[in-house]
């Protein structure tokens, strides 16, 4: 993963990798990916350890499909609206069909979904969101405040 | 419908230096090493992009199949786009 090259460069911490389908099906739905989110979310506040919790994923692109170079900026923005949304209910509701809409490479969103489920309460932000042309990919960042989180 | 072994030649070709080798040499030879249908067999022998789009080919397979044989991004997308 990206992050961790410059998170922790020499790689000295404990990581435990999750990986999640999100290039051929049979692809988890994103109900279920939010419900492996919060089960780890539950271990992870049983442990008296000090823990990060990072996802990765593009937004909408569409790598080596016919949609590639298109950015589906309007699918971006209700996505990061519906990951900042007190509620966030609806991200349990989105289909692989709807990420799929916005280019196979969405999909990649369900690792998003999947720490929103494990962060669940927190409250979070956007920092940054950027149709990236050159990549041909929509890029967001944001995070979460776990401070007094449930 | 054999999409699965498709699938498989052409990361075989994208992945093992041996079969790709094997590939640039002979098309059919390669091919002829999965149970492919014939309209399987002849789109992986000619590198028809648009049929092997067509047929499923996953595009994080067939790009990458298409950049070994030089194939320039705009071409390739006409191709599957069926614009060529």
């Amino acid at each position: 993963m990206i992050p961790l090259h410059f998170l922790t460069p020499d790689m000295r911490l404990p990581i435990v990798p999750i990986v999640i389908n999100t290039l051929a099906p049979p692809l988890p739905t994103p109900r279920r990916c939010f419900l492996l989110g919060q089960v780890v979310g539950e271990v992870v506040r049983r442990d008296t350890r000090r823990v990060g919790l990072i996802a990765t994923g593009g937004m909408s692109h569409d790598p080596g499909e016919s949609g590639h170079g298109h950015i589906v900026e309007s699918f971006d923005r209700q996505f990061l609206e519906a990951m900042t949304a007190v509620d966030r209910g609806r991200l349990k509701n989105y289909t692989v069909a709807q990420l799929r809409a916005a280019g196979a490479g969405a999909v990649e969103l369900l690792n998003w979904i999947a720490l929103d489920g494990a962060l669940e309460g927190a409250r979070s932000e956007v920092f940054a969101y950027e149709p990236v042309v050159p990549w041909a990919t929509g890029i967001g960042a944001m995070a979460f405040n776990v401070v007094g989180a449930a | 419908m054999s999409l699965y072994a498709l699938q498989k030649a052409i990361r075989d070709v994208n992945r093992d230096p041996d079969k790709r080798a094997a590939f640039f040499d002979s098309p059919a030879a390669l091919a002829a090493q999965y149970a492919l249908s014939a309209a399987e067999r002849d789109a992986l022998e000619r590198r028809d992009y648009a049929t092997l789009y067509a047929m499923g080919v996953h595009g994080l397979l067939l790009r990458p199949f298409s950049i070994l044989h030089s194939v320039s991004e705009a071409d390739y997308l006409r191709a599957i786009r069926g614009e060529g």
